[in-house]
């Protein structure tokens, strides 16, 4: 009997999502908004528009289903998602990368060392093949007999990696590390024109950056036992700071995946159900 | 099973209640202040106003490199952010160049969209205003670095298929150089590592937009003066798009700042259901205590 009330129950939302969709579609008609849509996106027509808003909304519908539970109707728009989102990123790889930038300029450089001989720059490009080869050495992970041969690419992609990553965090830390040293008790030569009482907040600020700093630090040091009064309390004031600074990441997140959803109930509401303004 | 739920107290069923409910009643209240639109008011942090600043003082012989690579996840938060800072940069006719990523097609889906509906209201032409890449691979560093040394020699074509030196525009935009300030709007503020191996080599600053969850970890290189500007979620995108208002830029209210009116509701409802399941759980605590004694 329950089940029975609670599919006439969804049912009952489904009609009149369904209805709102079809009221809003005759509205689509002779809306402005939809025409200055329209003409934004340089489509071809208001068929064309309304369908893909019709997919995209459904899409959507599709995959906050999932909320409601398991469902084959989210399973669908799941997989075609993954496959379109596949099917999307190969096609600009081989159209933008492997066709533009490697083969038409490989292609151009030997056209033109053999109509005006050779130049160092033609040279450089014609060498982008030897990255093709070596990069096409991945493949060999398929073969159990010749996957040594992938240690080639594997090393080279490690080394590189291994001197950039070493080039990106020196890069990134030292300014982070000289951004410390704060002042906090900064006077008026350090401050000059400052008053006295700005002053003396600038200082508070730095004196909460400079403890929260160095408590932090202590917390995650593990050389010595931390039955050391200063070690103990300092490492206690920094688990209080790295709880303030997880409280605060955890409120950005849901902000964040508040906004996606925002983002969603907007498009259905304004450009699908056009209920809201657009 | 209806009998259980019928020795069960009202505090006890709040506590245990399904969240399918919780979700419906979520998601009405996102409707019911998407479709009223309340005027909320509209932070201000500083990071933006510097933002602004620094385009305000931008050189006009020189470019704006921008690198789009948000996605359908969070584009409620970045196409904000990147609609209001292209609209300023066309209001200061400062050209500008798009990077996007092979990593994340997405973004130069995404961002070409806005891109030609921007340019077109504003009058812009690609080509001579602005100019979007092809994809380019994600290699990181090395990426980077041969992009910052010669622009020309390693983007070849521009999303539409001409050769770079075809175009105006980039006929004096040839490296890093050229560049007043690079823009990374994403998910991820640190995804691309422009800090490492552009902003602390060629000292071109940098400024980003990224989304509300990542924003906390660009904090430390504001402080350091790594990065310049910071569009920081909804929130970031409603203050610039306040801005450009304000200096008369565009009339029309940006996205972010639609999306900030409906979260402050929406968070509004989060915080009382929390109070009230707090309340529930101690509640029923007092009356497990009472039928003890």
């Amino acid at each position: 009997m329950q089940k029975t009330s609670s599919k006439i129950f969804w049912l009952l939302i489904a009609a009149a999502v369904l209805g709102l969709a079809a009221w809003g579609e005759v509205k689509a008609l002779h809306s402005p908004a939809v025409t200055a849509r329209i003409a934004d996106l340089e489509l071809p027509g208001h068929f064309i528009y309304r369908l893909q808003t019709w997919v995209a909304a459904l899409s959507c519908i599709a995959v906050y289903s999932f909320l409601f539970k398991e469902n084959p109707f989210y399973r669908f728009f799941e997989h075609a998602l993954l496959g379109c989102a596949t099917g999307y990123s190969c096609a600009v790889v081989m159209r933008q990368n492997l066709y533009s930038q490697w083969l038409v300029p490989i292609k151009k450089s030997i056209v033109n060392v053999m109509a005006n001989g050779y130049t160092p720059e033609d040279a450089a490009t014609i060498a982008l093949i030897f990255a093709g080869v070596i990069g096409l050495l991945w493949y060999f992970q398929y073969s159990k007999k010749y996957f040594w041969v992938s240690r080639i690419a594997m090393c080279i992609s490690l080394g590189a990696g291994a001197g950039l990553a070493f080039k990106d965090t020196f890069n990134q830390l030292i300014p982070q590390i000289t951004g410390t040293f704060k002042n906090i008790c900064p006077s008026e030569y350090a401050m000059p024109g400052v008053p006295l009482i700005d002053r003396f907040y600038a200082g508070c600020e730095n004196a909460i950056f400079v403890i929260g700093t160095v408590s932090v630090l202590m917390y995650f040091f593990f050389a010595f036992g931390n039955k050391n009064a200063i070690v103990k309390s300092s490492s206690k004031i920094g688990r209080w700071y790295l709880m303030i600074a997880l409280g605060a990441f955890f409120g950005n997140t849901f902000m964040s995946r508040l906004s996606a959803l925002i983002e969603r109930v907007h498009f259905l509401m304004a450009e699908w159900l056009l209920m809201s303004q657009m | 099973m209806a009998e259980e739920n019928k020795k069960r107290s009202l505090w006890d069923r709040i506590q245990f209640c399904d969240p399918r409910i919780l979700y419906a009643l979520f998601a009405v209240v996102v409707i019911v202040f998407e479709m009223v639109q309340v005027k909320m008011p509209v932070p201000n942090p500083v990071w933006v106003g510097k933002l602004y600043d620094k385009v305000e003082s931008l050189p006009l012989d020189k470019a704006v490199l921008i690198d789009c690579d948000y996605g359908a996840g969070n584009r409620g938060e970045c196409e904000g952010q990147f609609k209001a800072f292209i609209q300023h940069l066309f209001s200061r006719n400062i050209k500008f160049m798009v990077v996007t990523w092979t990593t994340n097609v997405e973004g130069q889906k995404l961002g070409r969209q806005v891109l030609d509906e921007v340019a077109k209201k504003m009058g812009k032409v690609d080509g001579e205003d602005y100019v979007m890449f092809q994809a380019i691979v994600n290699a990181g560093g090395v990426t980077l670095q041969s992009l910052a040394k010669d622009i020309h020699g390693f983007v070849v074509k521009d999303i539409n298929g001409r050769d770079l030196g075809d175009i105006p525009m980039m006929k004096n935009f040839r490296s890093i150089n050229d560049v007043s300030l690079i823009y990374r709007v994403a998910y991820s503020w640190g995804g691309i590592p422009w800090i490492g191996f552009v902003q602390s080599v060629y000292g071109t600053p940098l400024a980003a937009g990224s989304a509300g969850i990542e924003s906390s970890t660009a904090y430390p290189y504001l402080d350091s003066g790594q990065l310049c500007g910071l569009l920081a979620g909804a929130a970031g995108a409603a203050a610039y798009e306040k801005r450009i208002i304000d200096a008369g830029i565009t009339e029309e209210t940006g996205i972010g700042t639609k999306t900030v009116s409906v979260q402050s509701f929406a968070t509004l409802f989060v915080v009382v259901s929390i109070l009230i399941s707090n309340f529930a759980m101690f509640m029923s605590k007092v009356q497990s205590r009472r039928a003890n004694i």
